[in-house]
């Protein structure tokens, strides 16, 4: 764990110093001091002021968006592959990113330019299509008081394909709006800003604690709903709290970046090969990795052919499941979800 | 070996281009049609059937002049209709918005979506295509309608496009004497800011689309109006279409002028957008408010509008010259 916060704390560091432009880490370390409010140095006042824009406004914002975007990503899979107890569950097995992306398409293709506290149309919406998404999966799935996992999967799926299908729909009619739907669906982080980090980061400590306070129960979940129930949890309510606590992350980092694969599926499975399936530990150390991945893969999207870009999702799959193979090959025996899994 | 021209273009293919027509990198074009040569010289007329090698790299055979011709991009479009034969235009995409005639005309679809049967209905007797139609040109030419793909990568590939149109419908002279027109309006706006010093040039960033940020490289049409209007691309050093490039490099590049494309409509939440941008505070562009909305169908449209499009750029760039 201290070995993934150093980690982390690398990756911030080297995904600040690297970049299409080259402002040099003496100059870096010299307008981070600038930028406190206690301390002002000569120094500063000799870089041109286009680099301290360039670090503070461009790149630092979207350093730390990728860190709490792949951390919520990487929760939220966690919590769904172990509330489902399925391996191929992901932060968008039950919807919520066909739900988003029907909000944020409507809203591309209606063009509102409604804007509150500083967001458009657009990230309201998903945000707004991703609950409204679950929501409505939840309470289709749910039979009296109870909502049982596999309903809820299959509700998920069900909701899912439909919703994928009106954004079909409407990518088709997009016309001129078609490479903006497009990007959207794809993915990334290049618009970040420190509004979406003051934003974003909230949101995601909210989520993870929410999910964090409950990891004990999740482990009892593992065991099977009724062995948990006789190990004193209340399935209903935790399944409730996890439920909202994973949709809220997700709902939050879709509509800062849009739909950002493989982090969510493939982060929590690495932290199971390599250290187990208890939940205390592996939802702070999926959401360590998480950031760590994507802010590495996106400082890699940002560099490798500079000035121009990549998109992200592309070097997050490339590198990631190579990683992940080679981990899997090596450990020949899985214990996925305790127990017998 | 075979009578007439031989072009050969490769393209490499953006779904970026699906309003704009389409826009690649060239292999080099056989042609003694140069956009900087004050004469235009034709290529030799050749008697029907007029055989010629089009981009996909098909032999097209015209054996009548043709009277019912149907464009499928709205480049084309402006082409037949610049050359005065809008009245054996039959059908256009519902892209097709200018001259107004066109839109009198019959709609045989979207510009990537040609409907084929809408198509075969209008009895053409050539089809003007774009290489994003490489699915429907077989099925056309199974069905005996000559399919000519007109695709135009450079000014130089467009003079072509207009000349073959022009030999192809049976009126060289109107071909030749649009594209020399053509040319003397690119001349005179080539004379007027070749008084402006190398290092004195406006740098120009064009904005094809904001999030991811997207501009126009080598091989867009794009980068060439901006270059015949005296300006430099800040981003014409990269060797793609449209790239998705960092915004740290727009603010390092300094441009002193921001040109988008103005999408029916989304002008004015672009320009709120760019102005406030973060970290581009100190860009000369932003500071001194020259962000600058271009109309996308002259700009974007390898027609005879382009030059229309230089024009505009020139006086965009260098209003105190014009």
């Amino acid at each position: 764990m201290t070995g993934l916060v150093m980690l982390l704390f690398l990756t911030i560091v080297l995904g600040t110093m690297l970049g299409a432009v080259s402002i040099g880490w003496r100059n870096i370390l010299v307008m981070l001091f600038d930028a406190l409010p206690f301390y002002s140095s000569d120094r500063a006042l000799e870089i041109a002021p286009v680099y301290r824009d360039i670090l503070l406004q461009i790149r630092i914002p979207r350093v730390l968006l990728a860190a709490a975007v792949g951390s919520s990503l990487a929760v939220s899979g966690a919590v769904f592959q172990g509330l489902f107890r399925n391996p191929m569950a992901d932060p968008y097995v039950i919807g919520i990113s066909s739900g988003a992306a029907l909000g944020a398409v409507f809203a591309m293709l209606s063009g509102f330019s409604l804007s509150v506290g500083g967001f458009g149309a657009v990230p309201l919406f998903a945000f707004f299509g991703g609950t409204l998404t679950i929501l409505l999966v939840y309470s289709m799935a749910r039979v009296g008081r109870a909502v049982p996992v596999m309903t809820l999967l299959l509700a998920g799926i069900a909701i899912s394909s439909f919703l994928s299908a009106l954004v079909s729909l409407l990518t088709y009619f997009a016309g001129e709006k078609l490479h903006q739907v497009i990007f959207w669906l794809m993915g990334g982080l290049s618009g970040a800003t420190w509004l979406q980090v003051k934003v974003m980061v909230p949101y995601a400590l909210i989520g993870y604690c929410c999910v964090s306070l409950f990891s004990r129960e999740l482990n009892a979940m593992l065991l099977g709903e009724e062995t948990a129930s006789h190990l004193g949890v209340d399935t209903e309510k935790v399944k409730k709290i996890l439920l909202a606590g994973a949709s809220f992350l997700v709902a939050a980092a879709v509509s800062t970046s849009g739909i950002i694969g493989f982090v969510g599926l493939v982060v929590p499975h690495f932290i199971r090969l390599v250290a187990g399936p208890d939940h205390r530990f592996l939802i702070p150390a999926s959401a360590l990795l998480g950031g760590i991945l994507l802010i590495a893969t996106d400082t890699l999207a940002r560099v490798i052919i500079a000035p121009t870009e990549l998109p992200v999702g592309i070097i997050t799959a490339l590198i990631g499941a190579p990683m992940f193979i080679y981990l899997l090959k090596k450990r020949k025996k899985l214990k996925y979800f305790g127990g017998g899994g | 070996m075979k009578k007439g021209l031989f072009i050969f273009i490769v393209l490499l293919f953006g779904f970026m281009l699906l309003m704009a027509g389409c826009s690649g990198t060239d292999n080099g074009v056989e042609t003694d049609l140069q956009p900087d040569s004050d004469k235009v010289t034709s290529p030799p007329l050749p008697e029907m059937p007029i055989v010629i090698t089009d981009q996909m790299g098909r032999e097209v055979v015209i054996e009548e002049i043709p009277q019912r011709i149907i464009s499928l991009s709205p480049s084309n479009t402006e082409i037949v209709f610049a050359l005065g034969l809008g009245d054996r235009v039959v059908g256009v995409t519902e892209y097709c918005n200018y001259p107004a005639e066109a839109l009198e005309k019959d709609i045989v679809g979207g510009f990537s979506t040609p409907n084929i049967e809408k198509i075969i209905e209008l009895e053409p007797d050539l089809i003007l295509a774009s290489t994003i139609h490489e699915e429907e040109v077989p099925r056309l030419e199974e069905l005996g309608i000559p399919v000519m793909v007109i695709e135009s990568s450079t000014v130089a590939d467009l003079f072509v496009s207009i000349q073959l149109v022009a030999i192809v419908a049976d009126v060289p002279e109107a071909g030749e004497s649009l594209v020399s027109s053509m040319q003397d309006r690119i001349n005179a706006v080539g004379s007027v800011v070749a008084e402006v010093d190398q290092d004195e040039k406006i740098k120009v960033y064009y904005e094809v689309y904001s999030d991811p940020v997207m501009t126009a490289g080598q091989g867009a049409f794009i980068n060439e109006i901006i270059t015949l209007a005296g300006g430099i691309n800040i981003f014409g050093d990269i060797n793609e279409n449209y790239p998705q490039v960092s915004a740290e490099v727009v603010a390092e590049r300094q441009p002193d002028i921001i040109l988008y494309p103005d999408y029916h409509g989304t002008a004015d939440l672009v320009l709120d957008s760019m102005a406030g941008r973060p970290g581009w505070e100190s860009i000369p562009a932003i500071q001194n408010s020259r962000i600058q909305a271009a109309s996308d169908d002259i700009f974007a449209r390898p027609g005879p509008r382009i030059v229309e499009a230089i024009e505009e750029a020139a006086r965009l760039f260098y209003p105190e010259l014009f």
